[in-house]
């Protein structure tokens, strides 16, 4: 009978691997002590690669029969923790970055015998650099955001000191693997921002002998791209306030430029739609800049609407258009 | 009952009230002691009924924004030095015996001109045209000038050199691909430029013309927050986004990256190489924080504002000035206001971050009338701030009557 549990056990263990839920630690941790044979206890540290300082939770994981009346004492690096005494469960902050905390349980069972187990946090900051390939006005200070089907280029930097081409990366965007597996080296990726409000992007990072050493989820935001028009100077160059609603046009001239947000760099640079409706009549630009319209008065008085629409016609949902009301 | 008495029954109801109204409007009358008026209104006696949570408006004292005519030695207050915009601007003392001026830059030409803060003169000092200038940094010895020409794939960076003969700049190109540039206070320029995937900082002497690399950052997408001169502490984030995470590291003299425990969403930041202030979103607010670097703690800072509207006083790590509106900051931010969706109507702070204080310099909208956000600042370490309206790009001045870390 037990044989047979332990058999389901492992069996639900590869299971468990095989469907991968790699972002439920506790779960596979727990499943693995089991697998490995619930007679052992253990210590488990969740979340199991915390941030340097960051807050942990430290569990007694005593499965074997008879050590509920364990008597437990805790200690961290040598040093006892009598307010733990006999707790199963209890928080404490992971230390700095690099520096290494050994937690120690020593279980006193007259039936089971006297047992000692440890387990070492190590944190680092695994940090993930999101770069995506979409476009924002020169102006902008900020960062692009992806929109789907863009392009993203991915950086994990760990602060352990080792050359990154000395540690191995596993990359994950949502169930796909990148890169084909683990690879060494590979601490870059680049990937197309797939369909789908949000994705996740996971990475593993593990020493050369396989023994990983941190790992971090990240949530990937998807956005559409979107148009503001801004009025340009000849002179003094664009303006840094956008024209949200509508432009009362001063002069006998105005030009003005949509500036689209987080739009594929490459449908941006060659776009296949890229049109100006002056009044729901297409207009054509001069200068040059598919992205910039001069408009010049006709009459003394008068309004119109004024449309821009760009757009990848193989990627549909790569384009945006926008338009606002002009008076003079 | 029958159907006339109910017709009855409501016309002298009506009568009733038509007698009521015209007693109250031809014989009813207050008087008000406070003014000794005669009211043709009813007092109806209902009490107090202003709401008491109202609180009046403080009252605007609009005394308008001085010309820098009217600086001399002893004025001190608000100063809107240009109604134009500049594209850069310095505050230039060629020599100790020499009185400070402020070289700024006009967009489009790239001409230089120049305001003598002891008469107020303005004279242009460079006729030579950098086409289509859209940025610039000069030395504090006023001997050197970076521009930056065009947008996009076309912009060219080049270096000048100030005539001592003429009103003229001699320039020459420079082919790194340049992302940002700030002059330094040993009259070099600190600039970041993209080699391949990653971002490079470089000191550029002009004096000698040599280049040197200070350190790589394996990421394009960065901001720095750059030291006062090529030995100072710099700082990078990954440039801002309210949906993305940053984190800051730390850029030592020898060009290593310490990560600090500062990260979060839409974060941005600015070091003083003892403290960080950093804002982030924080759920549905964004707040800013101040991190002391010696004991790796972090407290939420006196005043919210963006980083990118303060900037330090050199040799002194625990005082930064700041732009700081009294506004709600949404959780968008600092997107919106990089968009120029949002904009702050600022008052002008010294934030003190070893004690975690803040003490109002001008109230700007109050003392000019005017909107200004807030952006680029400058100090001349003792009591000069300058800065621009990110509105129209105007350069503004304030004079402080003490000595800005006081």
């Amino acid at each position: 009978m037990i044989v047979n549990m332990r058999k389901l056990i492992l069996s639900l263990a590869v299971i468990g691997a095989m469907v991968g839920m790699p972002a439920l630690a506790q779960f596979d941790n727990t499943l693995n002590s089991l697998a490995a044979g619930s007679a052992v206890p253990s210590i488990e540290i969740d979340p199991p690669f915390p941030k340097p300082g960051q807050e942990i939770t430290v569990s007694l994981k005593d499965y074997r029969s008879g050590s509920q009346g364990s008597a437990i004492t805790w200690s961290t690096n040598g040093k006892e923790l009598p307010e733990m005494k006999n707790l199963l469960s209890f928080k404490l902050d992971a230390p700095g970055s690099g520096e290494v905390l050994q937690v120690n349980a020593y279980i006193a069972n007259a039936a089971l015998g006297d047992t000692v187990v440890n387990v070492e946090v190590r944190p680092y900051y695994l940090d993930l650099v999101i770069e995506p390939q979409t476009r924002v006005p020169e102006f902008y200070l900020g960062r692009s955001l992806p929109s789907i089907g863009s392009s993203i280029n991915a950086t994990a930097l760990i602060d352990n000191g080792v050359n990154p081409n000395n540690l191995i990366y596993r990359w994950r965007v949502n169930q796909t693997v990148l890169d084909g597996g683990a690879t060494r080296g590979h601490n870059k990726v680049s990937f197309p921002m797939p369909i789908g409000n949000d994705s996740i992007i996971s990475v593993e990072v593990s020493q050369l002998d396989g023994t990983m050493i941190a790992k971090k989820n990240l949530r990937l935001p998807s956005v559409a791209p979107s148009i503001l028009f801004y009025e340009v100077d000849p002179l003094l160059g664009i303006s840094r306030l956008p024209i949200v609603k509508s432009l009362l046009m001063v002069g006998n001239s105005a030009t003005i430029k949509a500036e689209p947000y987080n739009l594929d760099s490459r449908t941006y640079n060659s776009p296949d739609i890229s049109e100006w409706k002056v009044g729901n009549t297409g207009a054509t630009t001069l200068s040059g800049n598919p992205y910039e319209i001069t408009l010049e008065k006709t009459q003394v008085s008068g309004g119109f609407d004024l449309e821009f629409h760009v757009r990848n016609t193989k990627e549909v949902l790569q384009g945006a258009k926008k338009s606002i009301k002009v008076d003079f | 009952m029958k159907r006339p008495v109910f017709i009855i029954i409501g016309a002298v109801a009506i009568l009733i009230l038509m007698a009521v109204w015209v007693y109250v409007l031809f014989f009813s009358s207050t008087s008000s002691e406070e003014t000794n008026q005669t009211e043709t209104f009813a007092n109806l006696d209902l009490g107090d009924t202003s709401d008491p949570n109202y609180v009046p408006p403080p009252t605007t004292v609009n005394t308008g924004s001085k010309t820098i005519t009217d600086v001399s030695e002893d004025m001190v207050g608000l100063f809107q030095l240009t109604t134009l915009p500049v594209i850069g601007y310095q505050e230039v003392q060629k020599d100790a015996s020499s009185t400070a001026e402020v070289y700024y830059v006009e967009p489009g030409s790239g001409h230089v001109y120049s305001i003598n803060l002891k008469s107020g003169e303005t004279k242009k000092i460079s006729r030579t045209t950098i086409p289509a200038a859209s940025k610039a940094a000069i030395t504090p010895n006023g001997k050197y000038i970076m521009f930056q020409s065009g947008n996009g794939l076309g912009k060219e960076f080049s270096i000048g050199i100030f005539s001592t003969s003429s009103d003229t700049i001699s320039t020459g190109l420079i082919t790194d691909r340049i992302v940002d540039f700030t002059p330094t206070t040993d009259n070099t320029f600190l600039y970041s430029a993209i080699v391949d995937g990653s971002l490079v900082g470089k000191h550029y002497i002009p004096a000698t013309d040599k280049i040197e690399t200070l350190f790589t950052l394996p990421f394009r997408e960065a901001t720095i927050a750059w030291g006062n001169n090529k030995q100072a502490t710099h700082y990078s984030y990954p440039k801002a986004s309210y949906r993305l995470e940053g984190f800051v590291y730390e850029i030592s003299s020898k060009g290593t990256l310490t990560r600090l425990p500062v990260d979060g969403y839409g974060l941005s930041a600015i070091g003083t190489g003892d403290y960080v202030l950093f804002s982030s979103r924080d759920g549905d607010f964004y707040t800013s924080n101040i991190h002391q670097i010696n004991n790796n703690t972090s407290n939420e800072a006196s005043i919210t504002t963006l980083p990118e509207k303060c900037t330090g006083i050199s040799n002194n790590s625990t005082y930064l000035v700041c732009g700081a509106a009294i506004a709600n900051y949404g959780y968008s931010l600092p997107d919106r206001w990089y968009q120029g969706l949002d904009s702050f109507a600022d008052d002008l702070w010294l934030v003190n971050l070893d004690t975690n204080s803040a003490r109002l310099l001008s109230a700007i909208n109050n003392e000019s009338g005017r909107l200004v956000d807030v952006v680029n600042l400058k100090t001349n370490n003792v009591d000069h701030v300058y800065f621009q309206n990110k509105l129209d790009q105007t350069l503004w001045l304030f004079i402080s009557d003490t000595t800005l870390n006081e």
